[in-house]
């Protein structure tokens, strides 16, 4: 039974208690809440009539926006348990002072008491069901929501349709009604402080700046925010339209009902007026409507059709019933009006806003919630009032046009949602890319302003690395105003401070700039200091302005950096000179520099290749591409620095030389400079070594590669698809070439993806399905390993299918600790990838338990294995990780012909597996 | 409190020793993540036992670290760094942090952390640099 019902609602095991105690909660309130409310509503139409509801349409307005202000502030200062209860002491307090006017007779005669129980009971309501989500949000993530929503909406339909019960039976006056109320709300209260005493809420770890600002600032913030979010901006504006729909339609049906069932009652009798009965009527038929549609119609829905297909059908509804309401007043049109009102309303929309409110930046979640909830619903009823009160304006024809515009809105930010949830993502998206110019044009002119002073007084502190950092950024912003500035500093400044300087403009574009220049030679003659010296005649060296009669005395000079600099400057003399001079003088610096390169020292070889970067010529290339393999990885990395400022001229050569170097390369700078340089030569037989290779790269290195791949452009695309479909090859390499054919062809991928992916997710279930059911801790742990690795490349090819920006992004934030930016990844590929691919991962991807997980294994049609098949067909895996796992367990458990097995593995294996083979076969 | 600017985050990280070897266009990319929280005298940062969701640099005033028994443990001052070890082991924080003073931390999540680390291996072993200069004879067992 508990199965069934678990199923029935949606729930995952483990689930039952949290959803339980939160329908309760829903229920309880909706009872109390709605009861009063819609009781109110119904004395107020008896004893003042209909007439009069603009004037407590504007009350409650004026009232709940200075209520909503309130709200917004204790949000951000109280815990939202601590307000709800808040609020509901204040119902219970309400409710007990108008059962005192009711027993005491108090006001029963004058229109007061009729105004407040309708002002207090409309603003009561909205109050509580800001609390109420808000409360309840904090419990779930978008994909829970998406299952268990509906049934707290339900809930809280079937309290109102209880509210509509009793107003239909009649039995019960508003007397005894208002003691009940305040029962009612005094059990939600106890309620809620079990639940927030036992349920433990999920975590947001994205709202770093929340607790941080004060309190003006973060208005200032957030109206930035709402301003640079399309989709909140639409979000906000369906619900203003909403709202101003919701007065005009509940206007127009009571108008209509108020001209259908006219009559007046004295005060006692109006639980068994005509209309009273006929408001229970209809309030209780929709409340078990909206009840069933929650309950087993609107999560399914949602989750076959997505939120997209449910945004439009309010509006169309709406559109639908003011077209016929202008034509003929009939009460069809009054009641489909209270159906959307009481209906739809609440029980698609309002489940849809608490879904939407997940594609609005995570920060301004709450705040977004309370501005709509709590001041567009009165600023709304305000405008409607406002509108409804102008006697030339017919209230049908405001409906109709209202229902028109949030048609037009409701497909608009149909169009918004999935770009706005994977924005909400990118806050955790890191621009690794970025440079100190990127981020300084990031800047307002004020804020360059107050960067550039800042920098600058910081190269007046005593803190020498400050100093330098701050001169290194003062640099790279190359600005040439700021430059005369920082040179000013520097004068100021010690000598290891010009030396820095003078370092630092080495690789700068703005080496060569007069001021610069000025300032160098005139140091040059101020200065003695040997190191100063040294830096300066190289910087001078450098750009060409040393003369090789000056420095041929230096060629011997101890200091490495004056020796290299009187180097330089024979090779690069050929101006002014007599051509023989000029040849005695390269000849010269070759021999100086050949020296440089045959001597053991690492720092003279690195002077060398230096030299040789400058003005280099094909010649020096082919002496460069020999220090590409040095053992010493400075002497790589300044040889690779060397070639990337070479122009390639013979790429059939080089091409070979500079793949072995990359295989061989011992830092990531220089595997970079090395791609830097395959990238203007490379031809189409080397991309799919040059792929292959880059399984074990650095995350930058491969994106180089992929750009590398990518400015081949288009005729490689038949080559990346076979990579990517080749089952044999590293997932990590397919990955790679997925990606560049996203970006070069992303039809043809999508066009293959179900193919590509189908043998992806059969591997991630098996894997999943024995991780959970072997017990040995290796196996698991390989079987782990290999689940991540196909999850992650199932991921990220669907996210670069979908022409997601960083697809990188979606895997690492699928690992996140925090289920709210899971949940986020699983709304992005709901959104981005095809729906029968969707549905085929789901399993793997959602939050379900592990059982619910693995039955899917068997119900794909999956084989469980028993230990020695497993192993056997782990052997035979593309992933080393399986491979060394089920070696290591068959050398373990002696399994017949283990050695034979692997020595056949071993051949054309990779090299770390071929080490793991010969260590295991030696043991 | 005047407000932290990128660049005077950028220049509080660089001084620390995770992120001292890194570049500036890095650290302008790293501090560009980074939240700011402003704690009074006798705030509490967090507690023993709550979710661990993010790790703080000092960048203004003093805090003291305390054992689930409220025993004071380690004072912190400007440019230390806290809370990174429930980061990696996924378990609450054992031990409760308070400012001593007006305090103003900056904050990195744990997917931002990590996501860095994948990237900048330096900021990895400046981490190991600091827990084994913590732990220095810590037993060889797993």
């Amino acid at each position: 039974m508990a199965k069934l019902l678990s199923r029935l609602f949606n729930l995952f095991p483990g689930e039952e208690k949290s959803a339980s105690l939160l329908a309760l909660l829903g229920f309880l309130w909706a009872v109390a809440v709605t009861s009063g409310l819609k009781f109110a509503d119904a004395l107020f139409l008896l004893h003042i009539g209909s007439a009069s509801l603009p004037v407590a349409y504007s009350i409650s307005a004026g009232c709940m926006i200075l209520i909503a202000a309130g709200l917004i502030y204790a949000f951000h200062t109280f815990s939202t348990h601590r307000i709800f209860i808040f609020a509901l002491s204040c119902g219970v307090i309400f409710y007990l002072f108008s059962f005192s006017c009711f027993y005491f007779r108090i006001g029963l005669n004058e229109d007061w008491l009729w105004y407040a129980l309708r002002v207090f009971g409309s603003i009561f309501f909205s109050v509580i069901v800001t609390c109420f989500w808000t409360f309840v949000d904090q419990y779930f993530h978008l994909q829970d929501a998406k299952r268990l929503f509906s049934l707290f909406s339900s809930m809280i339909f079937l309290g109102v349709a209880t509210t509509g019960s009793i107003m239909l039976l009649g039995l019960i006056e508003f007397q005894q009604l208002s003691l009940l109320i305040a029962a009612t709300l005094t059990a939600t209260i106890f309620l809620i402080i079990h639940i927030h005493k036992t349920l433990k809420p999920v975590h947001d770890d994205s709202n770093i700046e929340l607790d941080s600002v004060s309190y003006e600032e973060s208005i200032k913030s957030f109206l930035k925010g709402v301003l640079s979010s399309k989709f909140t901006l639409l979000l906000m504006c369906m619900n203003f339209l909403i709202y101003i729909s919701l007065v005009t339609t509940e206007f127009n049906y009571f108008a209509s009902f108020d001209r259908h069932f006219h009559t007046t009652v004295n005060v006692g009798d109006e639980a068994d007026a005509k209309l009273t009965l006929f408001l229970g009527k209809a309030l209780a038929c929709v409340s078990i409507t909206n009840l069933i549609f929650g309950l087993f119609f609107f999560s399914r829905l949602l989750r076959k059709f997505g939120i997209g297909m449910l945004l439009p059908i309010t509006p169309i509804i709406l559109l639908i019933t003011y077209i016929g309401w202008n034509l003929d007043d009939a009460l069809i049109f009054a009641l489909m009006g209270y159906f959307v009102v009481e209906g739809t309303l609440y029980v698609i929309d309002d489940s849809n806003f608490n879904l939407l409110l997940n594609g609005v930046p995570a920060r301004m979640k709450h705040k977004i919630r309370v501005s709509i909830e709590s001041f567009f619903e009165p600023v709304g009823t305000l405008v409607s009032a406002g509108l409804l009160s102008l006697s030339w304006l017919n209230p049908k024809l405001l409906g109709l046009l209202l229902s028109i515009l949030l048609l037009i809105v409701a497909l608009l930010l149909r169009k918004s949602y999935v770009k706005a949830i994977y924005l909400n993502l990118t806050v955790n998206l890191i621009h690794f890319q970025r440079t100190v110019l990127d981020w300084f044009h990031t800047f307002s002119k004020k804020e360059k302003k107050g960067i550039e002073s800042r920098l600058l007084a910081i190269l007046r502190q005593k803190d020498s690395g400050s100093k330098n950092f701050a001169l290194q950024a003062l640099i790279q912003i190359e600005d040439r105003t700021i430059l005369k500035k920082v040179i000013h500093e520097v004068e100021l400044s010690d000598v290891h401070e010009k030396e820095e300087f003078i370092r630092l403009l080495e690789d700068s574009p703005m080496k060569g700039d007069i001021l610069i220049v000025e300032a160098a030679q005139r140091w040059l003659m101020e200065y003695q200091n040997p190191s100063l010296q040294s830096e300066l005649m190289w910087y001078l060296a450098k750009i060409g302005l040393t003369h090789p009669d000056k420095v041929i005395d230096e060629l011997d000079n101890p200091q490495l950096k004056i020796q290299g600099s009187a180097i330089l400057t024979l090779k690069s003399s050929h101006a002014d000179l007599d051509p023989d001079e000029a040849w005695q003088y390269k000849t010269k610096a070759y021999q100086k520099i050949k020296e440089l390169l045959e001597s053991q020292d690492t720092d003279k070889m690195v002077m060398a290749l230096k030299i040789l970067a400058s003005d280099a010529s094909q010649h020096d290339l082919e002496i460069v591409l020999t220090y590409l393999q040095h053992p010493y990885a400075a002497v790589q990395l300044e040889a690779a620095k060397t070639i990337s400022q070479i122009s390639l001229k013979n790429p059939g050569k080089t091409l070979p030389r500079l793949m072995h170097a990359l295989s061989r390369a011992d830092l990531s700078e220089t595997r970079l400079l090395i791609l830097k340089s395959l990238k203007r030569i490379i031809d189409s037989a080397h991309i799919e070594p040059l792929i292959l290779q880059s399984t074990h790269f650095r995350p930058i290195e491969k994106r180089m590669v992929e750009e590398v791949v990518v400015s081949q452009g288009l005729k490689n695309v038949p080559l990346l698809l076979t990579l990517v479909k080749e089952r044999s090859f590293h997932e990590k390499a397919r990955l790679l070439a997925g990606k560049a054919l996203g970006k070069l062809a992303v039809y043809q991928l999508r066009a293959n993806l179900a193919g590509i992916l189908k043998h992806e997710i059969d591997r991630a279930f098996f894997y999943l399905y024995h991780y959970h059911t072997v017990d040995n801790s290796l196996l698991k742990d390989a079987l782990k390993t290999g689940y991540y690795s196909v999850l992650d490349f199932i991921i990220q090819l669907l996210g670069t299918a979908g022409e997601i920006e960083d697809c990188e992004l979606l895997s690492r934030s699928m690992r996140s600790q925090n289920l709210k930016i899971r949940s986020q990844v699983v709304e992005t590929l709901e959104k981005s990838c095809e729906p029968q691919i969707f549905r085929e991962i789901v399993p793997l991807i959602e939050e379900s338990p592990p059982e619910f997980k693995i039955s899917y294994y068997l119900k794909r049609g999956g084989k469980p294995l028993i230990l020695k098949d497993l192993l056997c067909k782990m052997v035979e895996s593309s992933s080393v990780a399986d491979r060394i796992a089920a070696f290591t367990l068959l050398q373990t458990e002696n399994h017949t012909g283990w050695q034979a097995l692997l020595k056949k593995h071993m051949l054309g294996s990779e090299e770390i597996f071929q080490h793991f083979a010969y260590e295991l076969l030696e043991t | 409190m005047k407000k932290l600017s990128l660049i005077d985050k950028a220049f509080v990280l660089k001084r620390t020793p995770l992120f001292s070897e890194l570049d500036l266009d890095l650290i302008l990319t790293i501090a560009d993540k980074l939240g700011i929280s402003v704690f009074e005298e006798n705030e509490t940062v967090f507690l023993f036992g709550d979710e661990a969701t993010k790790m703080y640099f000092v960048v203004k005033g003093q805090l003291q670290l305390f054992d689930e028994e409220g025993q004071a443990m380690q004072e912190l001052k400007p440019l230390d760094f806290f809370g990174d070890e429930a980061l990696f082991n996924e378990r609450p924080r054992y031990y409760t942090v308070k400012s001593m003073t007006e305090s103003t931390l900056l904050t990195l999540s744990r997917t931002n952390l990590l996501t860095i680390i994948s990237e900048c291996p330096s900021v990895a072993v400046g981490l190991l640099q600091v827990y084994s200069s913590a732990h220095p004879l810590r037993a060889r067992t797993l």
